[in-house]
């Protein structure tokens, strides 16, 4: 960005949204308190965007609002995160500049390769909400079989995402 | 367990303190598993955003072999606008709920038990039963004695053993079975514009339900916290799950009925065959309705029926009845005078009160006794964030607060003191993936309950506002500075009723 107005600041903002939320979300692996913190953030930078300094790194300054956020508010909430601050610097170091291709357009196309159980599972895991015991009971296995399907799934999805992208870039 | 599993197993429990450590000890130390840590992280965030696209493929294409026929092949179609009718809504106390399961053994062994009306020496699922398995235990060989000793008894030992299997006539007769079941391949109705998590719940098991779906006679809907449907029925009568509602057992092959076992509905009913009214169902009260508009909100101790147009014969369980006229409502229950009065002009889509003194583990704050009111025994007291000095409420659900509509207004009594002269309100619109506020109430006053109201329109991000259906995920209320106390009680959100 070279330079600043407000609504700039804020369209960055919900350019980087998902890749910060991710961010955000690797941390305090919970969905709900992902989200507030994202929200705190908006606050923050919508309150204080001229605290930006056009030329530097707009990620890393967002960034750097949700770890105090999360430091704050989970403090404030007496809330354990999953990561470690040194794990978390870690992960910033290796945080790759926003993704700004269409991610989730690669995923419903991979989701569509899914077979029906994998298939069953996601949409319970992550539309319904439903933690593995809930999907294990509805679905009559075992949390142990439900995990390994996630575990499975989320491997697979990534790997289909990247093999689109590059056969996108070949064309 | 390897890295990926340690990592996945992350994003769906809470890890014990062993494999917390291990996490963050690859993370820092290990090559690549930060790398692979952010990635799948990655791919996490990106199916929780998902459940935002409208359009999921359907899964058919992907099945082998057997015709989808209990796999509910989502036809997409689409339905046209229902005639202007009675919303009725009913709301149900929750009750829990499982899936149906399967019908078990369709065919299969029919024919076996058959020929023999005796106890059967086979177990059921063994076609051939005599020589085979079932006991195996003692005699590989032998069939008799030993595991069935009815085998050797006068009736077995003739011809049902040799080939008992072998008579084709009974099969027939069992096929006409099935069809009697519950489950038609005939739709009754299909589902229309489903927000949040709706399920479709029915004889094979729970299914995610997309625009278009169709519903099948004998089947249930679900509609999650923040969620909701609308049912179409073929004569364009439509019933509207408000959030939190199951509606069980939704018939329609012969007069229309369905059972509402929690939550709120709003119905528009065309008109009804003569002598086949559409039947709504309570813990409390049964409805029949010949056409006509009406809400039913259906609650672990009452039934509330709302009519807005046309006459509805509502029958408590004790059979008495009162007939409930067009802008009039009445209320079943216990030790509730059963009787029809006008309706307020609003719905409700939010109310909190805090009188069960409970504290949701989604809010920021505490139910307190707080300060002293008439008629109220609990308010949330906002929680002080030293950090950015000032007092924060908050609710929230994880499935969503509350699912817009025009028109509605948040209203709430307050108390506060302290330094603060502004309380700011704020909420995240899930569906816009937006935070709206901009809204200060100014010159608080101090030390004294007040009530304000505020349109939700108001609350905006630019020139980003509330649209209808709309998901709010969450309410922030709070003050701007300083370490002062703020209360709240008495929460509404309400809309004009339409």
């Amino acid at each position: 960005m070279g330079t600043s107005s407000r609504e700039e600041v804020l369209r960055e903002l919900l350019r980087r949204r998902p890749g910060l939320y991710s961010f955000i979300l690797s941390i305090v692996s919970d969905f709900l308190f992902a989200e507030e913190v994202f929200q705190e953030v908006a606050v923050v930078v919508c309150e204080r965007w001229e605290d930006f300094q056009p030329g530097t790194n707009f990620g890393a300054w967002v960034r750097q609002i949700a770890r105090n956020k999360i430091h704050t508010m989970s403090r404030a909430a007496g809330r354990a995160v999953l990561l470690d601050p040194e794990a978390i610097d870690r992960i910033e170091q290796v945080h790759e500049e926003e993704d700004v291709r269409d991610r989730l357009g690669a995923l419903r196309k991979c989701l569509d390769q899914l077979g029906e159980r994998p298939r069953k599972v996601f949409l319970l895991r992550y539309e319904s909400g439903l933690s593995g015991d809930g999907i294990a009971r509805r679905m009559l296995t075992t949390v142990d079989a439900i995990h390994k399907i996630l575990s499975r799934v989320r491997v697979e999805l990534a790997e289909c995402i990247d093999r689109r992208f590059a056969q996108e870039e070949a064309r | 367990m390897t890295f990926d599993d340690l990592v996945s197993a992350s994003f769906d429990r809470p890890l014990t303190e062993a494999e917390r450590a291990e996490l963050n000890r690859k993370i820092v130390d290990e090559p690549g598993c930060a790398e692979r840590f952010a990635y799948l992280s990655r791919v996490h965030a990106d199916l929780r955003n998902f459940h935002v696209l409208k359009d999921v493929a359907a899964p058919t294409k992907r099945r082998r072999g057997a015709i989808p026929k209990r796999s509910v092949a989502i036809p997409w179609g689409w339905a046209a606008a229902a005639a202007g009718a009675i919303v009725f809504a009913f709301a149900l106390s929750q009750a829990g709920t499982t899936p149906e399961k399967p019908p078990v053994r369709s065919s299969a062994a029919v024919p076996k038990p058959r020929p023999e009306p005796a106890p059967v020496v086979p177990p059921e699922p063994p076609k051939e039963v005599p020589k085979t398995e079932p006991l195996p235990p003692p005699p590989p060989p032998k069939p008799e004695p030993k595991p069935e000793p009815k085998v050797e008894s006068p009736p077995p030992p003739p011809e049902p053993r040799p080939e008992p299997v072998a008579p084709p006539p009974p099969p027939p007769p069992t096929i006409p079975a099935p069809p009697p079941a519950p489950m038609t391949t005939v739709a009754i109705a299909h589902l229309a514009k489903p927000t949040g998590t709706v399920m479709r719940i029915g004889a094979d098991g729970s299914v995610r339900v997309t625009e278009g779906m169709e519903l099948y006679d004998g089947q249930s809907v679900d509609a999650a916290a923040g969620s909701s449907v609308g049912i179409v029925f073929r004569d364009k009568t439509r019933i509207d799950l408000d959030a939190s509602t199951r509606v069980d057992n939704i018939q329609a092959r012969d007069a229309k009925k369905a059972t509402i076992k929690s939550g709120a509905i709003a119905a528009e009913v065309t008109a009804q065959p003569a002598g086949k009214p559409m039947v709504f169902a309570t813990a409390q009260a049964e409805a029949e309705i010949l056409g006509t508009t009406l809400r039913i909100v259906a609650e672990p101790k009452s039934t509330r029926l709302e009519v807005t147009e046309g006459k509805v014969r509502f029958t408590r369980l004790d059979k008495k009845k009162v007939e409930v006229a067009g802008g009039f409502y009445a209320v079943a229950g216990p030790g509730i005078d059963l009787k029809s009065l006008p309706l307020p002009k609003t719905v409700s889509l939010m109310s909190l009160a805090f009188e069960d003194g409970k504290t949701s583990p989604n809010w920021t704050g505490q139910v307190v006794p707080g300060p002293v009111r008439a008629g109220s025994r609990g308010a949330l007291e906002g929680q002080y964030h030293p950090q950015d000095r000032l007092t924060r409420i908050r609710f929230a659900e994880p499935n969503g607060l509350l699912t817009y509509k025009k028109g509605a207004d948040l209203s709430f009594d307050y108390w506060a003191d302290g330094e603060t002269s502004i309380l700011s309100i704020y909420f995240w619109n899930r569906t816009q993936s937006v935070s709206m506020g901009g809204y200060e109430i100014r010159n608080v006053t101090k030390k004294q309950w007040t009530r304000v109201t505020v349109a939700l329109s108001d609350l905006r991000d630019g020139i980003k506002t509330l649209q209808d259906g709309d998901l709010v995920a969450n309410l922030t209320i709070q003050t701007n500075v300083g370490t002062g106390s703020l209360f709240i009680d008495n929460v509404e959100v309400t809309a004009p009723r339409r």
